[in-house]
């Protein structure tokens, strides 16, 4: 039996203080905290009808009028996006697109003009839009050197540039890759009622790339000298921290349709009016069957034109709406008790189970 | 039911001793350790045929582990299956074979064998084999997803702690061998006993250990302070069992020892076993040959107590002995929730598969379709111009390029398969046995223990348990017996008089008071006659029953001081609670048990000193369910008393003297059951000379006889057991434990089935059910008790009819009611042990478990520990629902490791059940916080986190396949 007593025996009496006491002293009792007793107070809320279609009608509410004021902001942007890679190609080489582009004879200057819809505020931003074009694709995203731009010290640091790493006499290019070599060379000039518009290239890339991801030291150098020409050329004497459209160009799209920033007018654009635009139509996209698209276009608080949010915002607001009134109605209409257990599953089916 | 006759096992030699053995054992203590390791490694014990004999109805087997080894012993030692001992001769001991030394290494690794062995063992798990094979794919150029570093860092920084973690933990099971194998113990030299490292120990070397010494190693006892041979350890450290177990030295070496002139003989034991509770050999003294069994072995890691010295000769050293054989780990059982997590994480392998067989397909069609474009994409640019001759840049062809897409998306979509959830399910489980080892509501008062977590990952299971079966003595039932009323020649004394007296009896020894350490209510009128003496036809009965009582046991007492130097308390310690209390109680009507050596015991016989010669003592064995002791009485008599189960003991009572008494003594026994008191028939005869003669031989021929030792000693104490007359009956009181009818009361309400299993009488386990409230009086009994294949198949059937005619009108009320839960008349099935050797045979199987699965509560009484075992396979095979097998006791070991999750009760019982156990509490009641508190929770939190990290992880990769 219990080496130690049990509360029944006779001899417990004379030594009860000191076993007791030892065995306090030696409990192993859990301490009480309400951490450990998984006594915290917590909060899990049970969904009431009321609980649920007030906070749906809460949702709505807060839900459609952002919805509403982005449409807004987004429809008083001013848009215009003009295709042109197929009509800047002359009539005699339609059939035969690759063979223009890639000819050094042909005259690739275009001038398409149109007219401003309604009045467009500066700064108006310059995009071009190229679809089709996969710079995300894992061969091109990688073929790049990223330390070579920073720093002229690690100019030769070209192994991960592949195909475009060095010359033909192995000495580096810079800036070597697949991204820089195909850097995009079509450029626009405007000008409105035959007057000409100064383009800004002020501001066009990230403070932070030119600061520290493109050196002020690094001069591009064998750029574009290979057998296949990839894109524009850079000059040679502008460090890469001032090469800016190379600096956005390397800034890869995550998605094949992507629009990259090419300038800024800095004056406002009157409606009616009419914008011509000199496009220097050199980028092979025909390769491919890429589209090349001119946008021009203001912003607002929302950013450029994004009718999507307010859409999403609209619609999620208005099924929740939608929601809290039927569950309302059902509740008028036919309310059960809650909490009822004759709906668990193991009582609605009588033959299943009982203990 | 015989084994020996339905076993055909039995007789011959059995290739698989420890499991033969464990499937014999029903006896409390004796379910080894050992045999764990054979359920453990197939579950199979199972497929084990459940032939072995029936339920041990009382646990007074005290030192049933030795006729267990005899039993063992069946089969002869041949010279290649034994290990030859020169006692004292290490050398030549060791020089045919090199036994093991007496250093432990439990370290896995040496310096060397670290980082292979490390890693090796680690890379056992899958999770780390994916990781490793996504960092190579990532390795090669071609595939490079991610950095090539990036890849590999978490992998081996999770290698690298682990490593650090096992390589401390290695470091400090090192420093304890160091200091195991450090230790000093005297060892028998040229001259005398020397101070000697217990990593020099030798087999054949002969040790002296001193009191509250721990053994080195496994040694036969040759001689003890005791003149009589008797050394008391204690096993605490082998099998957790607090109490003091008595262990012999044979009286031919004790004289050869007191000689003084050395010591030289042979041992042929068997070879190193994991069984702690068997051992058999034979020693060779002088010619003579002694045989040596389980009583004679102390092994290592006990500790001598109340001798002063023992000395034992090596057999087992080092990793030989049946400490170091025993210590595995415990079984590991696996979650439904992680089983059913496997076979989805194979369908989302599948799925990964198909998602890049449809990205290398599209990337195929793509290439197709771009084939000529490819050389000039700007953002493919197949040809590499720099060197001035065209050649392909990166690619290496059509086919490669679809092996190389494959590949790559597979590394991309790697987190498709939720190899993390893996170790964060870890980590929750740890974080949620936290939670159980601390909850407040699990701890145990008044054993001053905290729930134990012993299986980390079945925590969830906890929270889907549908059939609970429970052991009754320990688990239910506090297994504190206390003796309650007696019926003795015919006459139930139990009337309503019963008190407790100031101190209860005592004896008065050299000036000092002693007295039992427990009081036991006495009867007064009883307690009169028993004083009154031999005189009166009555009190000669009391005076033979109380003797029967204090006599016919195992029980050591041992006198412990107390505060008051005039007053020293009687504890009896043995290995029985049943045969505690009897003593007890027979010590409080006057027969008080004073001293045992193991050849004569002293009794107190209302202050009168006698002293008796135990002249043999026949063991508890589970298939005679009784026991015998031989005493020549002071008046120059030779006796036999004889106790044990009601059922064993009136087919070997002397029917035709007194059958009045026979019909008294059966009523009563009714009785006593009726009220949930365990009960135990005593018997006695007187043998003349001619009879004692031939017992003493044929007794002295079988307990040296090497070949079916076991069988001859049964034999012989059947022979014996015979025509006695009937003293009377006991009965004892099993005490429920705290809050069980409530929890068996909730864990119904919760729609969990329980399931009792118990050894106890039918009687006593309906009446457990009763004020269990597992029965309720509106339950309708169906009550299966048969004796042969035919009839108990027929019974079921009947059953099984009567069940549905209850169910479908319990149904149609339920129906019209329109509320279950309460369904009309609950069923309750009460099955013994005699008809479920027939049922799960195998062909009643399915018609039990139909009946079974219909009933609302089941009871099974008389069932042996397979048997126990054997039921839960029953439903663990037919249904999907979770078991949890509960038990405290050594029997219900095989039914722990048999169930979904196994709870051991850390009781009164040893520790085996906890040793075997997932999870070991205090109380039969904890179990409702357990399982409808931590299990609901556990299973909700790990089932959300895992819907989670699916979803999770299929929003990441859908996106990226977009």
């Amino acid at each position: 039996m219990d080496p130690n007593g049990g509360s029944s025996s006779a001899g417990a009496a004379d030594g009860a203080s000191d076993p007791a006491a030892a065995r306090r002293r030696h409990s192993k009792k859990p301490k009480y905290s309400r951490f450990t007793q998984q006594e915290l107070p917590a909060c899990k809320p049970i969904l009431t009808p009321g609980w649920v279609i007030s906070s749906f009608i809460f949702v709505g509410i807060i839900f459609i009028p952002i919805g509403l004021a982005s449409l807004f902001a987004s429809e008083r942007v001013v848009e215009i996006v003009h295709r042109y890679d197929k009509d800047c190609v002359p009539a005699s080489y339609r059939n035969d697109m690759l063979a223009y582009i890639q000819s050094n004879e042909t005259n690739k200057t275009c001038t398409r003009t149109f007219l401003v819809p309604k009045q467009m505020k500066s700064p108006v931003y310059i995009y071009y839009q190229l679809d089709n074009f996969y710079q995300n694709h894992r061969r091109y995203v990688k073929s790049r050197s990223d330390k070579q731009l920073r720093s002229r010290a690690s100019e030769n640091d070209t192994s991960s540039c592949d195909p475009e790493d060095v010359t033909a006499n192995k000495s580096a290019i810079v800036p070597c890759g697949l991204i820089a070599w195909s850097l995009f060379n079509d450029t626009y000039g405007f000008s409105v009622n035959n007057t000409l518009l100064g383009v800004s290239k002020k501001n066009i890339a990230w403070k932070s790339d030119q600061q520290h991801k493109f050196g002020s030291d690094v001069y591009p150098k064998n750029f574009q000298s290979g057998g296949l020409i990839g894109g524009a050329k850079l000059n040679s004497s502008i460090p890469l921290s001032q090469q800016v459209d190379l600096i956005v160009w390397m800034r890869t799209a995550a998605l094949p349709t992507f629009r990259k920033l090419y300038g800024k007018i800095e004056v406002d654009l009157e409606a009616n009016s009419e914008l011509t635009v000199v496009i220097e139509n050199n980028y092979n996209t025909y390769s491919f069957g890429g589209k090349k698209k001119l946008v021009l276009s203001t912003t607002s608080w929302i950013g450029g034109k994004n009718d999507f949010l307010g859409i999403a915002y609209i619609t999620l607001g208005g099924l929740s709406l939608f929601l809290a009134i039927s569950f309302l109605l059902i509740y008028i209409i036919k309310p059960r008790p809650l909490g009822d257990p004759t709906f668990l599953s193991w009582n609605r089916n009588p033959a299943g189970h009982f203990n | 039911m015989r084994m020996d006759s339905n076993n055909p096992l039995g007789n011959h030699t059995n290739t698989e001793p420890t499991l033969n053995s464990s499937s014999r054992r029903s006896t409390s203590s004796v379910q080894s350790r050992a045999s764990r390791g054979n359920s453990v490694s197939g579950k199979s014990v199972s497929g084990v045929s459940f032939d072995l004999s029936g339920a041990r109805p009382v646990r007074h087997g005290s030192r049933g582990a030795e006729s267990d080894g005899f039993s063992m012993s069946q089969r002869e030692l041949s010279d290649e299956d034994a290990r030859l001992i020169y006692i004292n001769d290490p050398e030549k001991s060791n020089e045919r074979y090199e036994f093991a030394g007496n250093t432990v290494r439990t370290g896995k690794y040496s310096i060397l064998t670290f980082l292979p062995r490390n890693l090796f063992e680690q890379f056992h798990r899958i999770a780390y084999i994916y990781f490793l094979v996504i960092a190579i794919l990532n390795q090669l150029p071609q595939l490079a997803v991610f950095g090539r570093t990036t890849s590999v860092l978490p992998l081996a920084i999770v290698l690298l702690v682990t490593a650090i973690k096992d390589a401390y933990e290695d470091w400090r099971r090192h420093r304890s061998d160091q200091i195991e194998n450090n230790r000093m113990a005297r060892v028998l030299g040229d001259d005398g006993f020397q101070e000697k490292k217990w990593k020099n120990i030798r087999v054949g070397e002969i040790i002296k250990i001193s009191a509250n010494d721990t053994l080195p190693c496994d040694t036969v006892l040759l001689s003890t302070s005791d003149p009589t041979g008797v050394a008391y350890v204690q096993t605490i450290n082998l099998d957790g069992e607090s109490n003091l177990k008595t262990r012999y030295a044979r009286q031919e070496t004790i004289l050869r020892m007191s000689q003084k002139e050395g010591m030289s003989g042979l041992i042929k034991c068997e070879k190193p076993s994991r069984n702690i509770y068997g051992f058999q050999g034979n020693m060779e003294v002088d010619g003579k040959r002694l045989s040596l069994g389980p009583s004679n072995i102390v092994l290592r890691g006990c500790e001598l107590k109340n001798t002063a010295w023992a000395i034992g000769v090596a057999v087992y050293c080092g990793r030989e002995t049946k400490a170091m054989l025993n210590n595995s780990g415990a079984p590991s059982k696996r979650s439904r929730l992680e089983a059913y997590m496997n076979r989805e994480t194979l369908f989302l392998s599948l799925f990964l598969i198909s998602l890049c067989t449809i990205v290398s397909v599209l990337a195929a069609v793509w290439l197709r379709r771009h084939r000529d474009e490819l050389d000039y994409l700007p953002y493919y640019r197949r040809k590499s111009y720099a060197s001035g001759k065209p050649k392909n840049y990166n690619y290496y062809g059509w086919g490669w390029e679809i092996v190389f897409t494959f590949l790559m998306s597979v590394i991309v979509f790697q987190i498709m398969i939720p190899i993390s959830l893996y170790i964060s399910m870890e980590l929750v489980r740890v974080g949620q046995a936290y939670f159980m080892i601390q909850d407040n509501k699990l701890y145990d008062e008044a054993s001053n223990s905290r729930f134990q977590c012993r299986a980390l990952n079945i925590n969830e299971d906890l929270g889907q348990i549908k059939y609970v079966f429970s052991d009754k003595t320990g688990t239910l039932t506090e297994n504190k017996m206390e003796f309650q009323c007696a019926s003795i020649w015919g006459v139930d004394y139990r009337g309503g008089t019963t008190c407790v007296q100031g101190d209860g009896y005592s004896v008065q020894v050299d000036g000092q008071v002693w007295r039992p350490k427990m009081k036991v209510k006495a009867d007064l009128e009883l307690e009169r006659l028993s004083k009154s003496g031999k005189q009166t036809e009555e009190g000669k009965h009391i005076h033979d029953f109380f003797l029967a009582l204090a006599a016919c046991n195992t029980i050591v007492p041992i006198v412990v001081d107390t505060s008051d130097p005039a007053v020293r308390l009687i504890d009896y310690q043995g290995e029985s609670p049943d045969e505690q209390a009897l003593v007890y109680a027979a010590a409080a009507y006057g027969f008080m048990l004073m001293e045992r050596t193991s050849g004569h015991i002293v009794i107190d016989v209302h202050g009168e000193r006698q002293r008796f010669d135990v002249l043999g003592l026949h063991e508890f064995d589970s298939d005679r369910k009784r026991m015998s002791v031989i005493l020549g009485c002071p008046d120059d008599t030779v006796k036999v008393f004889v106790k044990g189960a009601d059922t064993s003991m009136f087919s070997v009572i002397d029917k035709f003297s007194n059958m009045n008494i026979i019909r008294a003594t059966e009523s009563h026994l009714h009785n006593f059951s009726s009220v949930g008191l365990r009960t135990l028939v005593v018997g006695m005869r007187d043998l003349n000379g001619s009879e004692f003669e031939q017992w003493k031989f044929a007794f002295e021929t079988a307990s040296t006889a090497l070949i079916g030792r076991a069988a001859l000693l049964r034999k012989i104490a059947s022979n014996i057991e015979n025509n006695l007359s009937i003293l009377g009956a006991s009965g004892i009181e099993d005490k429920l434990q705290q809050g069980v009818p409530e929890a068996i009361e909730s864990l119904r309400m919760a729609g969990i089935k329980v399931w009792v299993l118990t050894g106890d009488k039918q009687e006593t386990a309906i009446s457990i059910g009763y004020s269990s409230k597992l029965l309720t009086s509106n339950m309708t009994q169906i009550i299966i008790n048969n004796n042969s294949k035919e009839s108990c198949k027929k019974s079921l059937e009947d059953a099984i009819v009567t069940s549905k005619t209850l169910m479908t009108q319990s149904g149609v009320s339920q129906n019209t009611e329109g509320i279950s839960g309460t369904a009309g008349t609950p069923v309750a099935l009460i099955i013994d042990g005699t008809s479920l050797v027939y049922v799960l045979d195998g062909e009643l199987e399915e018609q039990l478990f139909q009946l079974a699965s219909g009933c609302s509560v089941v009871l099974c009484c008389r069932v042996a520990p397979l048997q126990k075992a054997g039921i839960v396979a029953l439903i663990k095979k037919r249904t999907d629902d979770m078991t949890l097998a509960i038990g405290d006791g050594a029997n219900d070991v095989s039914m722990i490791q048999m169930a979904d999750v196994g709870i051991g009760i850390s009781g009164q019982e040893g520790r085996q059940a906890v040793m075997a156990s997932d999870f070991a509490m205090g109380q039969f009641r904890f179990l409702v916080p357990l399982l409808l508190v931590h299990g609901h929770w556990n299973y909700q939190r790990m089932g959300y986190m895992i819907l989670y990290n699916f979803y999770r992880n299929a929003v990441f990769v859908l996106v990226l396949f977009w």
